[in-house]
């Protein structure tokens, strides 16, 4: 069973891309302690929101807006889409109320 | 005092010859002597008669007779009143006449020297003659009364006069007038051909016509380069539609807005916006009711519908770069160094470089300063 698994990987890799580990770093304005996390480049960026909510506790779950170059980020996006590399940094806005 | 002595010789000369002339009481007055004139009138052709001329009665001196003694005896030699083949003139105060071609002096003449005057005026005229009292009477009440409209030759004179002081009446009228006009602060304009040329010499050295003359042709140019753009305008810029910017609110969009901020579930997504990733929920938009504060996610889509909208329509709107919200609160960390200025310039410049800066009119950073809890925008002008 374990003989063809890495086939289709081999083949995925040799195909269209290989699933490369990135870390990503989530960073808030407060310059509390960085997140850090390491993903495939498939993976959906929700695991990376998850996990940065995880580690903040005083942070509400699914408040705040991670923006990444100027781009809001969803949930269902994937780093190879908006074509993350190694290390890069997402900022995270916690909400904004005023006026 | 003449007439009397005159009347007391004859009194005594009809005394001595006529010793049945009646004695009159009183001197004679002018009534008995005109009274013989009513017989002349009444009777005018009447010659001395040869009635009276026995005077039937000399003893009997009675009224009836003395008019009719007055009248004169032909075959007897008397000196007053002379015997006239012609009608007597008319004794006593007479009206000058200076109408109707009947001269006072003539008639003078006629009045008091009757015998004198056919005597001393070579052409005998007929006029003395046409004095009659029917001529008097007649001419007294073309004079007294007004005459009626006579055909004689002197009515066109008196036209002519009056049309002549019309004249002058209206010369006069018109130069006061031109005085009103000048008092009046010389701007009325000479509507007179009288005194036209003074009236436009005085004109030529008064200032204030002048620059009113100017305005009016300043005027006029104006209005003529007027007629002409509204020619070509139409044809420069074509008709747009423009929207009013604040169109009041129809029952649907009422409804619509009523179902988008009093709904239930607070989950509901009511909008999500594509290309900035961003969702707007039922719980983000009630942040638009009363008394509530507004949030980022708000802002930021609104800031997207704008840049939409210029893109939509680049010619109409000005060229602007809308940062987020977000922008500003990254950027503030770096204002606690000192240093934190010059980084600050060049970030932002590496926020704008990957804009088309220069394309760009506006650039716009909104600003959520927390402890004031205010939405401000900084808005940054590139010429």
């Amino acid at each position: 069973m374990q003989a063809p698994a890495p086939a289709p990987e081999e083949d995925s890799k040799a195909g269209v891309k290989s699933p490369e580990f990135i870390t990503i770093k989530v960073v808030d304005q407060e310059e509390r302690r960085p997140v850090r996390h390491t993903i495939r480049t498939t993976d959906k960026l929700q695991v990376v929101m998850d996990r940065y909510y995880s580690e903040a506790p005083e942070v509400t779950y699914g408040t705040g807006s991670f923006y990444f170059d100027d781009i809001r980020l969803k949930g269902d996006k994937t780093p190879a889409q908006l074509k993350m590399e190694d290390g890069d940094i997402i900022d995270y806005f916690a909400p904004q109320i005023g006026g | 005092m003449g007439a009397l002595t005159d009347s007391r010789k004859r009194l005594c000369s009809d005394h001595r010859q006529f010793p049945s002339f009646p004695p009159s009481p009183s001197p004679a007055s002018k009534k008995p002597k005109l009274a013989p004139l009513h017989s002349l009138a009444a009777f005018p052709p009447s010659p001395p008669s040869p009635l009276p001329a026995s005077s039937a009665a000399p003893g009997l001196p009675t009224a009836a007779d003395a008019s009719t003694s007055s009248t004169p005896l032909p075959h007897h030699h008397r000196r007053l009143p002379p015997p006239l083949p012609l009608q007597r003139p008319i004794h006593g105060p007479q009206r000058v006449i200076r109408a109707f071609r009947i001269g006072p002096a003539r008639s003078k003449t006629s009045c008091f020297s009757p015998s004198t005057s056919s005597s001393s005026l070579s052409p005998p005229p007929p006029l003395p003659q046409s004095l009659g009292f029917e001529q008097y009477v007649e001419l007294v009440n073309s004079i007294s009364h007004p005459p009626p409209p006579i055909p004689s030759a002197d009515a066109p004179r008196v036209v002519e006069v009056i049309a002549v002081e019309d004249e002058e009446e209206r010369k006069d009228e018109e130069g006061e007038q031109e005085k009103e006009d000048e008092v009046k602060g010389r701007v009325v304009v000479a509507r007179v051909p009288l005194y036209k040329e003074l009236y436009e010499a005085s004109r030529l050295h008064d200032a204030r016509l002048r620059t009113l003359d100017f305005e009016v042709r300043l005027a006029e140019k104006s209005y003529l380069g007027l007629e002409r753009l509204a020619e070509v305008l139409p044809q420069l810029t074509p008709k747009e539609v423009v929207p009013e910017p604040f169109v009041p609110l129809t029952d649907e969009d009422e409804d619509v807005v009523d179902h988008a901020l009093g709904g239930r579930n607070r989950r509901e997504r009511l909008a999500a916006h594509e290309s900035s990733n961003i969702v707007i929920t039922r719980e983000i938009l009630q942040c638009l009711k009363e008394r509530d504060w507004l949030n980022d996610d708000v802002i930021n889509l609104y800031l997207e519908l704008l840049k939409e909208r210029e893109l939509r329509e680049p010619s109409k709107f000005l060229k602007c770069h809308f940062f987020n919200t977000f922008f500003y609160k990254k950027v503030s960390i770096y204002f606690h160094d000192p240093d934190s200025v010059i980084s600050f310039f060049i970030l932002l410049y590496l926020n704008f470089i990957s804009v088309d800066c220069r394309a760009t009119n506006l650039l716009l950073v909104p600003c959520c300063i927390t402890l004031d809890a205010c939405y401000c925008y900084s808005i940054h002008t590139i010429i």
